[in-house]
Parts: structure tokens; sequence; C-alpha cells
């Protein structure tokens, strides 16, 4: 593959080429209005990175999935930016998210949205952290946890009975 | 009948109420099934849960007319909106008279498990479909869905799957199958009128009424449970535009018309080319979704989808609703308010003995009744009309990412695309589940 065709729009991939850039100076990034979310408030920076996560190719992911796991560490991250990485990261998540993840489980306000991104993450990271942090829930986090772990369950036999009946 | 006549005004629901208590014949509640398959009175105890625009004109249905006299009863009703319920209640109650009174709940679980409900019209907002008609099937109860079926594809997979292994009749609300417009359209093109079809264009309505760039959070109104209300999805403040009807231009809570609309019409285009139960193989879709504001179902809607025989579906929603098929010898067109051909001859031809005659029910309803005394198939059963809602489900799917997606419509997964395949599911907040409803 050519240089050219290994170029994203992505600022992941990019962030050298835009800091060079005079615009880069006074343009807002996205990455840093994300984390000022605010439910109610204007969305169009969160637009554009769900735009770019959407359209993202395999390779872009990796870096996405970085960022979007940075922007989510970082302490200035609201709520409802919280809420919007974790919509992203089910997207494109990997197991990286069980480790970066594993402390929002663990609150009330955030458990739901932890969830959210892992539950459609496959792998045994997910798997061994889903499953340790269920003693230390309850009430509807630990509920909503019993939930998703049976939907795993549930695709791991879908998954199994696809390649029995392939073989 | 004629779909125009399923629309009940309150005002007129009321006018209908001493029809519907004469009707109600027998105050005791012995459920259905515990009369036996022959039992002389088989009177259906119907609840409801959401009692919105369609879950009150669906059970003034019940109450009333045709349905009522052939024994359905409005035994129960539940709204996590007290005022609702409350005043549905009331008016059931009003059509009642002396012959008995509408209970009325809070919490769907009660109306699901109550030993007397034999069967229950789930017509919720879209967020809540699956897990109050899966409650149900799984405590024996046969349901009536509003479309669309289901939120998501893996929604709609465990409904079917569920009311398959419980052994209940379940119907999608997609009444358009009992309308005879629609099935005269659809015969017409199933016994070749038009030739070989070519293009299917399906119409649907605008999205989104307005709503600014930002919202503020509104305070709850008093007897309006909001955390019920959102249940499974996440949790977002309470803003008045987020709930009632408007729900459906939020993408956490339903998707917009591609789903509301075009579960109708989707439906028929599949209905007419013989495709229940599969559908499309490869989508291109492009829309435009608002870059903030409260709403986020897309403005503009322009889906392309083929069938594996190279029949191509286009679904806009530019032209009002309707569905205009495409064939060698001409087109045709038909909608709730018109059925329009290329050529009007084509219109009047009969169907003959030897030919395809579609499933005739005149009724939505009073085939539901139908099928629960008989134990047959409804003519939208839970399978067709996840099959069509799928549809929607995967044209939504193809727009959010903008590249062409090839599905495997029996499989029910895309070819290798991790992003779409999880988007054909969602966790839910916490109690809920498809596990455990």
């Amino acid at each position: 593959m050519s240089a050219t065709e290994n170029y994203s729009t992505d600022p992941t991939d990019t962030e050298e080429e835009a800091s060079d850039a005079n615009f880069a100076e006074w343009a807002p990034s996205p990455w840093e209005e994300v984390k000022k979310m605010q439910y109610g408030g204007d969305r169009t920076f969160a637009h554009v990175v769900e735009n770019w996560v959407l359209t993202s190719k395999l390779s872009e992911r990796p870096g996405l999935e970085k960022k979007l796991l940075v922007t989510l560490a970082s302490p200035k991250a609201s709520l409802a930016a919280k809420d919007f990485l974790c919509r992203m990261l089910a997207l494109i998540g990997s197991e990286f998210c069980a480790k970066a993840l594993a402390p929002l489980l663990l609150e009330k306000e955030t458990s739901h949205l932890a969830r959210m991104a892992l539950e459609g993450i496959p792998g045994k990271e997910v798997d061994d952290m889903l499953a340790n942090a269920l003693p230390k829930l309850d009430g509807n986090e630990k509920k909503g946890l019993l939930g998703t772990l049976a939907v795993r369950a549930s695709c791991k036999r879908k998954t199994a009975s696809q390649k029995g009946g392939t073989k | 009948m004629n779909s125009s006549k399923t629309h009940f005004s309150r005002r007129k629901f009321i006018r209908l109420g001493g029809t519907a208590g004469a009707l109600a014949a027998f105050p005791s509640i012995i459920p259905a099934k515990v009369l036996g398959k022959n039992a002389p009175s088989k009177r259906i105890h119907f609840g409801l849960v959401g009692c919105g625009i369609m879950g009150r004109a669906n059970f003034a249905n019940i109450a009333s007319g045709a349905p009522a006299s052939q024994g359905a009863f409005p035994l129960a009703v539940c709204d996590v909106d007290q005022h609702r319920c409350a005043s549905t209640a009331r008016d059931i109650n009003k059509a009642l008279g002396a012959r008995g009174s509408c209970l009325q709940f809070h919490d769907f679980r009660e109306l699901t498990r109550h030993p007397g409900v034999d069967a229950v019209i789930i017509a919720t907002p879209d967020h809540w479909h699956a897990l109050a008609a899966l409650d149900a099937v799984r405590h024996g109860k046969d349901v009536y869905v509003e479309k669309p079926l289901t939120l998501t594809i893996e929604e709609g997979r465990e409904l079917v799957a569920a009311a398959r292994k419980h052994g209940r009749i379940g119907q999608t609300g997609t009444h358009q199958r009992s309308s005879r417009r629609f099935r005269q359209a659809c015969e017409l093109v199933r016994n070749g009128r038009l030739g070989k079809i070519h293009h299917v264009e399906v119409f649907i309505p605008g999205n989104n009424r307005h709503c600014a760039a930002t919202w503020q959070a509104d305070p709850i109104p008093a007897g309006f449970d909001y955390d019920f209300w959102l249940g499974p999805a996440p949790w977002a403040p309470y803003t008045r535009q987020r709930t009632h009807y408007q729900f459906r231009f939020i993408l956490d809570y339903a998707n917009g018309q591609t789903t509301n609309f075009g579960a109708h019409d989707v439906d028929i285009c599949q209905w007419a080319l013989g495709r229940d139960g599969t559908g499309p193989v490869h989508y291109e879709g492009y829309g435009e979704f608002p870059s903030s504001g409260l709403f986020t179902a897309p403005t503009l809607v322009d889906v392309t989808a083929r069938y594996e025989d190279g029949v191509c579906m286009t679904l806009r929603n530019r032209g009002g609703s309707g569905v205009r098929f495409h064939g060698e010898k001409g087109w045709l067109f038909v909608s709730r308010e018109s059925l329009r051909a290329s050529d009007p001859s084509i219109l009047k031809q009969q169907i003959g003995p030897g030919e395809i005659h579609l499933y005739e029910s005149r009724n939505h309803l009073v085939n539901f009744l139908e099928c629960i005394r008989s134990r047959q198939a409804p003519v939208a059963d839970l399978a067709i009309g996840h099959s069509s809602n799928t549809i929607c489900n995967v044209a939504m799917i193809a727009m959010q990412l903008r590249r062409p997606l090839r599905w495997d419509p029996i499989a029910q997964e895309f070819d290798g695309d991790l992003v779409a395949n999880r988007m054909k599911a969602r966790a839910m907040r916490g109690p809920w589940s498809l596990a455990h409803s």
C-alpha cells in the first residue's frame, strides 16, 4: 500500500501535520471539546469524532481507540463525555478497553456506560474483568452486569454452534 | 377493513362506549386457555402496555365493534405515566359500564404475570417493545406488538425465538397487511401483472420536528416515572421533547421514520416480492444526521438495497409515504390514500383461482383474535415483522457507516464488518436485559 493510500483524515494519524498548519493554533481540537460536553449542550465536536469512528478503516481503529481511552481517562471528562466516549468504544473497542473501563464499571453513575462499551467486545480479558467486578456490585448495576454476562455467554454459544455447523 | 377506521379519537372512543359495554358479555376473569380450545365463551382478556396514541386506538378497537363481538375484553392497562394510565382506564371503564372495570398497572411485569390476561398489546416506545413482549411470551401470553417490532436486530431475533419456544401467537402491528388495497397491490405484483420487477421505491415521511442545537433539562412531570420510561436506554436528563411521540426521533429509543414508517412500507415490498423471512443482501446508504440538538435520527434518508437476484429497493424520505413497483410492463404505486398504475387496466385485473392468493385479513386485531383461538400464524407473524424491520435496521446502519455492506439475511450477520455487526445490539441499563426482563 502506498503512502497516499495510508493517508487518513483521522487527526490521530495526522497530528504532526496538523500541528504544523496555521489553523491548528486557533482551531479547537474536537478531542478537547468532547471532554467538556454537557447533556443538552452543543455536540458538534462529538459529531465530528463520531464520524471518524463510524467511517474509520480497520487500520485507523487502534489509534482512534487509544485516543478515545486517553480522552476518557482525563479528569476533565464530564459525565456526558464519558457517555459519548463509551458509545464510541462500543463500536471499535478492543480488549485494551478492559483495564481502562474497570474503574467506571464499579461506579454507580458510570457502570452502565462501561458495560455499554464492553458488552460487545469479545475476549478473555473482558470476560475476566466483568467476572471480577460482579461481587463488587449490587442493585441495578449488578443486575445489569448479570445481563451483560448472559448476553456474552449467548453470543459465544451462537458462535460455537455456527462454527460447528460449518465444519 | 379500511385502515383509516382503525384510528379512533378519544371523543369517538367514548361515544362508542355503550356498544363496547353491551358486547362485553361476561364480567368474570377466566383466561381463555383455561376454558379450552372449543369453550363456547372463548373470551380473550387483553392487557395493554403503553397508553399512547396507538395503544389507546387498539384498545378502543377491542372495546368496540367487530373484535369485541368475537369476545375480546379489555382487562388491564399499564403505563409509567400515571395520568395516561388513569385516563385510558377511565375511558375503558366508561365503555364497560356496570359490566366490569379495567385494572391499572404501573409496572408491565404485573400485567404480563396476571393470570387473567391472555394476550398483551405492546404499544410502548420502541426501546421497550422487546422487553415487554419477551416478558409476556415467557409468561404464556400471546402478543400484539406495535411496529417497528423491536429497536435492534438482536432484540427481534430473541423475540421471535422466544415466541416460538413458548408456543405463543404474535402479531406485528404492520396493519397494512390487513388492508384490501395493499393486498390487491401485492397480489398484482406477485402474479406478474407488471412482469419481472426490477426496482421498488419505498417512500417514507420526513423525520424530526424542529429542535434547537441545544436543549435544557425540564422538571419531570408529577406522576411520570421517568426512570422507568428510560428503562434499558442510557440515562439522560428529562426534557419535554424526549418522551411522548417525539422519542422516535432520538436514536436511543427509536430509529426515526426509517423504522417507523419503513416498517410498514418495506413490509409491503417484502410481501409483494414474496421475500418474507429473507431480504436484500447488499446495502448502500446516505443519511444526514443532525450534528447537534436533541434529535438524532437522520433528516435525510437515502438507501439502496439489492436482493440476491438483483432486484433493487430504494428507501427515501422524499415524496410522502407509499411503495412504487417498477416492472417490465410498467409501474404500480400503492399508499394508504391511493392505488395507481402506469396502465389503469392493470388494477381491474382479477387474480384467478390458479394464481397466488395472499393471506387475507380484513382487520388486523380480528385476525390476531382468530389466530389466538386457532393457534395459526397471523398475517403479520412476529417472524415476518422481524424480517421487514431488520431491513430498516440494516438500512439505518448503512446510513451511519456510509459504506457498502454485505448482509446475510438468514444468518443475520454482516459479512466482514465488525462495527456493523456490533450495531445489531445494544447493552441495556440495569436491571434490564434480554435474558431476564
